[in-house]
């Protein structure tokens, strides 16, 4: 029997009976739309988390410092060691050092991180004013937006002057004692956005020539991102340990993971409860028509043929069911994201996507839906081949 | 003399049918012989529950006998597996029965078209021909209208067409007077009986409407299962 005609039969039996096709189809449409709105909004907000940390580029760091370790160091010689492993591009360093700052009549206590602009370029430092630190401005330094709330002003604190006395913890300077050095005065190159504490950023030769030995952390650029375990490998072997986005990002996805099987349980209840009333809708479909499946048996329909109508006909229920939940769950999430990305601005935030469709799971979804449908038409069909021609006629 | 020279397409011999009605068997066809020659028309008459029917099911190979044999063109239609028997059966018979069966989604002309569809031939060359069949008839006026919206009458005739549209070697007519008033069941009688007379198309009907039994070269009578009587007019 020619497959063209069966889906065609199919498709005017799912038009004939349009009210019942509509009302089964939204069942699918809805289980469907539900798995697809809740996991969308999940890898929404797993993308939003995992783009906070950095996107792409923060899988090509790798953060390295000593751990709780009082015997390792990180120094210069350290520094060159990391530098010349293999798959390493670039290393920044950074070491923070306590302060008191004052400018004017006003006095605060303040971090002092000595560091570089490949350190801060590594670390996405936004600069709000001015210019970066360069090697050779070494009475320059860089103010975090906090420090201009104690100072007052904006821009125009650029080129303004600011003295510090500097403390050296022991262990940074591998001394006996700590190190305090008074009156270092550095005028301000740049701000950095940064409200959460008052920091300065200076060159970390500002700190070495003052003393300091050791840094407290380095900022590792890769070559490939690919070989990140083995560059890790290396680098903890000299007894230092490593910070890497992808543990985070891989520990978020794992919680994600779960978040969205939960809810995507809840959309696979609506699933099943619709598959059952398409189930129904096919079996009760078989015995309304049981007077054609006879027909079509007297004329010498294949068993194989037969079979094809009802795996087409609950096919394309799966199918086009899937196709408007897909349709369905897309626009409920558009809406949604609307309706939050309002109040979200009207609130001072920024707008963002919260529901994200990976095109493989859609993909998924829609090939479990076909497969769903297929599967339920397995029974009809089967009870289809086995109707006895005699047993419809006599009963007629 | 005369069924020498013709064709023998049904032979039956000792065709023996009983039910299980609980324990108790029922005989509903008790001992047929019958041969049917190409250019019959065969009426096999009898009052109702005298296993007419039954019979028919048998030689189109719908109910296989307790007991006998039925050979149709020589080759016994219980011996084929499922899916051969049934293409056999649909190319070999056009069956009327006494009620029409139709595909709802489907119009007259597509219904009309099935039984070829579904012997392989495409939905094109199977509906072209439908419109023939119809044509033929006089009812092409019906192809694109529903078939639950044909009165009676309408849907007997269209049921001939599609009983006619594979081109069978035998037309099986079960009783298809059976709900139709006298008038649309004389158009039908004549109908058959013109496929007999102009087409030369073998013709097997069963009736228990005693005024059809006459267009019968042949008149086979049925009680209780058994075959009492029959009149060959083939010589005439």
């Amino acid at each position: 029997m020619d497959i063209k005609f069966i889906f065609k039969l199919a498709l005017k039996n799912l038009r004939f009976r349009f009210l019942r096709t509509l009302l089964t189809l939204s069942g699918i449409a809805i289980g469907v739309s539900a798995i697809i709105f809740l996991s969308a909004f999940t890898f929404g907000l797993e993308k939003l988390v995992t783009n906070s940390l950095g996107g792409g580029e923060a899988f090509k760091y790798l953060d390295v410092g000593t751990g709780n370790s009082q015997i390792v160091k990180i120094n210069d010689e350290t520094v060159d060691k990391v530098k010349g492993l293999q798959n390493v591009s670039a290393v920044g360093k950074s070491v923070s050092v306590p302060a008191k700052m004052s400018f004017e009549e006003k006095i605060a206590d303040v971090s002092f991180y000595g560091t570089s602009a490949a350190y801060l370029n590594f670390s996405e430092t936004k600069l709000a004013y001015g210019k970066t630190l360069t090697q050779e401005g070494s009475g320059e330094i860089l103010v975090s937006s906090a420090v201009l709330k104690i100072i007052g002003g904006l821009s125009e604190n650029i080129g303004k002057k600011i003295k510090f006395d500097l403390v050296i913890p022991k262990e940074l300077a591998d001394s006996e004692k700590e190190l305090t050095v008074a009156g270092q005065e550095f005028e301000i190159a740049g701000i950095v956005s940064d409200e959460t504490a008052p920091k300065i950023y200076a060159n970390s030769e500002v700190l070495t020539n003052l003393g300091l030995k050791n840094y407290s952390q380095l900022k590792v650029k890769l070559l490939e991102k690919e070989n990140v375990a083995l560059t890790r490998k290396l680098i903890e072997n000299m007894g230092l340990k490593t910070q890497y986005v992808g543990d985070t990002v891989s520990e978020i996805e794992s919680v994600f993971g779960i978040f969205r099987l939960i809810l995507i349980s809840f959309g696979l209840l609506a699933l099943v409860v619709a598959v059952l009333g398409m189930f129904n809708t096919l079996t009760i479909s078989l015995m309304e028509r049981i007077r054609e499946v006879a027909l079509l048996k007297v004329f010498g329909i294949s068993k194989r043929d037969l079979k094809r109508i009802f795996w087409v006909e609950a096919s394309m229920f799966g199918t086009l069911g899937g196709l408007l939940g897909i349709f369905l769950g897309v626009m409920f999430g558009a809406i949604a994201n609307s309706i939050l990305n309002f109040y979200a601005l009207r609130a001072g935030g920024e707008q963002v996507a919260l529901f994200y469709y990976p095109i493989v799971f859609v993909l998924l979804i829609f090939i479990s839906s076909f497969v769903v449908g297929f599967l339920t038409g397995l029974y009809p069909a089967r009870k289809a081949v086995k109707v006895d021609v005699l047993e419809v006629l006599r009963y007629e | 003399m005369a069924e020498k020279s013709r064709k023998k397409i049904i032979s039956a011999k000792g065709l023996v049918k009983f039910f299980y009605v609980g324990q108790k068997a029922i005989e509903a066809v008790r001992g047929v012989d019958l041969e049917v020659f190409e250019g019959d028309l065969m009426v096999i008459f009898g009052p109702s529950g005298c296993g007419k029917s039954t019979l028919l099911n048998i030689l189109t190979g719908l109910e296989r006998p307790s007991q006998g044999f039925c050979k149709i063109n020589g080759k016994d239609i219980y011996s084929f597996e499922q899916d051969a028997q049934g293409k056999f059966r649909g190319q070999f018979f056009g069956i009327i029965h006494q009620r029409s069966y139709w595909v709802q989604s489907l119009n007259v002309l597509q219904n009309v078209a099935l039984p070829l569809i579904v012997n392989g031939l495409s939905e094109k060359v199977s509906v072209e021909r439908a419109r023939e069949i119809l044509e033929i008839l006089k009812i092409s006026g019906l192809s694109y209208q529903s078939p639950g919206h044909l009165s009676g009458g309408e849907q007997q005739k269209a049921s001939c067409a599609r009983a006619l549209v594979t081109d069978p070697e035998i037309l099986i007519a079960d009783e298809p007077t059976g709900n139709l008033d006298t008038t649309s069941a004389d158009a039908l009688v004549g109908i058959i009986e013109s496929l007999n007379r102009g087409w030369g198309k073998t013709v097997v009907m069963v009736t228990h409407n005693p005024s059809y039994r006459e267009i019968g070269n042949r008149q086979v009578f049925m009680r209780d299962g058994r075959i009492v009587k029959e009149e060959d007019q083939s010589w005439i």
